[in-house]
């Protein structure tokens, strides 16, 4: 396993990947910083730092959960296409490695990316508070729920992006489907909480709302629904078993 | 009996209702280079991905190093390097790079890496990457990765593809010390017999996904031993009376055909059926060339 680990992040050199999952957070975090140095006097309430972080948590959140999405599409479809573009494929597979190993190191990169990428939106969201004087009322805990619930929820969608991505050489159908759970996931945070028992009919059997769903922060209370952690993991778990299935039964030509 | 290193019984493969590969049983003994030859769409590479375990046979069964394929995949393809048709490669990396992905998978020490770039004479474009490299060289960087697990069986499908002849020349020395200097057996593809005569010691001769031939390639030689072809006026007649002093003779239209003839032979026929009375119009030697006996199997709509 560590040897297929260890061969994909040769292959990574040199590509946007890395910088994908760098630039994802720093967008989402400067955008932020940018916003809250232009209109501070209209947002920030100086005193009441408990309104304060909170408001901070649903801008960051606001702006994160699409690029959840959108960033684990692009990162599953460029990790895949280095082995489309050059029909890679066919040396690779014939190589003495399981296709379980080969399977499992794409995704263990893809999630373990995008810990690195939730872990930066954490550390800007404090650097932002603390950099605008948001001294007390430190919502760690929250702002902790507000990056890794999300991700978590996410597994789903990461699963079943990479399960599209790799074993179907065009990658427009991925990108596509991505920006599709992009708009459901926005359309979700829209509906909520007003009509959030009306989404707890639907939203479980459509992965693109967990994340969203998990940690939704509205009129700066913040909804904490670790059920929708769970959902993302079991779907993530059981895509992740469908697509090796897949995967190992595939043709190379 | 040498030990056979791959042999296959009844290999089928089908493509929706049309028969790419038809019931075929080939046998590769240990340190032959094995020249696998058959026209276009003859069903060289689709059985070749099967050896790899890249497509499933339809039916049948592979064995290599005396293992069950569907079984043992792993064990095989740990002993096995192989380039299949078109290069494979990572664009954005260099050559040397793309070699290092490999290298991590197959457990080798890099500095293999550098072995095998000299053996096919990539070093000097080691650290370029490999999207700027030409045909040829992309096709040298797939036998270096053939090469870099120190493979015992090396399965080739057309690796000269792309080659201008002085890489030709190389690659084919290369793959002729194979079996001699590292004990390695080597199966080549190829729709060019020149390119396999000049290589291999075995010959598989396929079209339309059956194998039409396959011995040692001085067997298929021997039927590239002259004729004598002789016109006479009588030529039924002729047949019998030749036979009938001793030699084997075919008749084919109004022409008498003799195998296995030297000059000395010629010369004394020539001079006894003009004594029996016979008119000899035209009598010569006609030699076959491989290239002859490969059209004959493939039929000449196959050829090129
Ligand atoms: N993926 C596929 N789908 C459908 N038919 C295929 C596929 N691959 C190969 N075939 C068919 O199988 C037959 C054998 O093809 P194959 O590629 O094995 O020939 P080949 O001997 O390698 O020819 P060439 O010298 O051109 O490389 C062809 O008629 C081809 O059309
Ligand atoms: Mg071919």
């Amino acid at each position: 396993m560590k040897s297929a680990l260890m061969s994909d992040w040769i292959k990574m050199r040199k590509t946007w990947i890395k910088v994908l999952v760098i630039l994802g957070p720093f967008g989402v975090i400067t955008l932020n910083a940018l916003r809250y140095l232009q209109s501070y006097d209209a947002i920030v309430k100086p005193g009441d730092d408990a309104f304060n972080w909170a408001l901070l948590i649903q801008n960051i959140s606001h702006l994160l959960m699409p690029s959840l999405i959108l960033g684990i599409a692009l990162l599953t479809s460029l990790l895949a296409g280095l082995e489309h573009q050059g029909q890679a494929w066919k040396q690779l597979l014939a190589l003495p490695v399981s296709r379980v190993q080969i399977y499992m190191s794409k995704f263990i990169w893809v999630t373990g990316l995008l810990a690195i990428s939730a872990t930066l939106c954490a550390v800007g969201t404090f650097g932002i508070g603390f950099a605008f004087g948001f001294t007390t009322h430190i919502p760690w805990v929250q702002v902790l729920q507000e990056c890794y619930y999300p991700y978590f929820a996410a597994f789903g969608i990461i699963a079943i992006q990479l399960c599209l991505s790799l074993l179907i050489a065009n990658q427009s159908f991925a990108i596509t489907l991505g920006v599709l759970g992009m708009i459901v996931s926005g359309l979700t945070n829209a509906l909520a909480p007003d009509g959030f028992n009306h989404a707890e009919t639907w939203a479980r059997w459509i992965p693109w709302t967990y994340p969203s769903l998990s940690a939704i922060t509205h009129g700066t209370v913040q909804h904490i629904h670790f059920i929708y952690v769970i959902y993302g993991l079991v779907v993530g778990a059981a895509m992740v078993v469908l697509g090796m299935a897949l995967f190992v039964r595939k043709e190379v030509h | 009996m040498s030990e056979i290193i791959i042999e296959t019984s009844n290999l089928t493969r089908k493509y929706g209702t049309k028969l790419s590969v038809n019931q075929l049983n080939l046998r590769v003994p240990k340190g032959s280079i094995y020249g696998f030859l058959g026209p276009n769409g003859a069903g060289k590479t689709t059985t070749i991905r099967m050896l790899l375990g890249l497509i499933r046979p339809t039916s049948g069964q592979i064995r290599i190093f005396n293992q069950e394929i569907a079984k043992h995949r792993i064990n095989i393809l740990r002993r096995t390097g192989s380039l299949v048709e078109s290069p494979s490669y990572y664009g954005h990396l260099t050559g040397y790079d793309n070699l290092h992905v490999v290298a991590k998978l197959l457990k080798v020490p890099v500095k293999r890496i550098d072995e095998v770039l000299e053996i096919v004479r990539l070093t000097p474009a080691a650290k370029q990457t490999v999207k700027g490299y030409s045909l040829g060289m992309k096709q040298r960087l797939g036998i270096a990765t053939a090469l870099l697990g120190n493979p015992d069986l090396l399965i080739l499908d057309e690796p000269t593809n792309g080659l201008d002849p002085a890489g030709i020349h190389e690659i084919r020395a290369l793959i002729k010390d194979m079996p001699t200097q590292h004990g390695i057996t080597v199966v080549v593809s190829s729709h060019l017999l020149s390119e396999i005569d000049q290589m291999a010691t075995h010959v598989g001769i396929i079209d339309h996904g059956q194998l039409l031939f396959q011995d040692s390639i001085g067997k298929l030689r021997e039927q590239s031993a002259p004729l004598l072809v002789i016109k006479v006026d009588k030529p039924d007649e002729a047949q019998q009376w030749l036979q009938a002093n001793g030699y084997q003779v075919i008749i084919d239209g109004d022409l008498l055909q003799l195998s296995n003839i030297d000059v000395e032979t010629t010369k004394s026929i020539n001079k006894q059926l003009f004594q029996a009375g016979f008119s000899v119009y035209h009598i010569k030697e006609h030699r076959r060339s491989l290239e002859d006996i490969f059209l004959d199997y493939v039929g000449k709509e196959g050829s090129l």
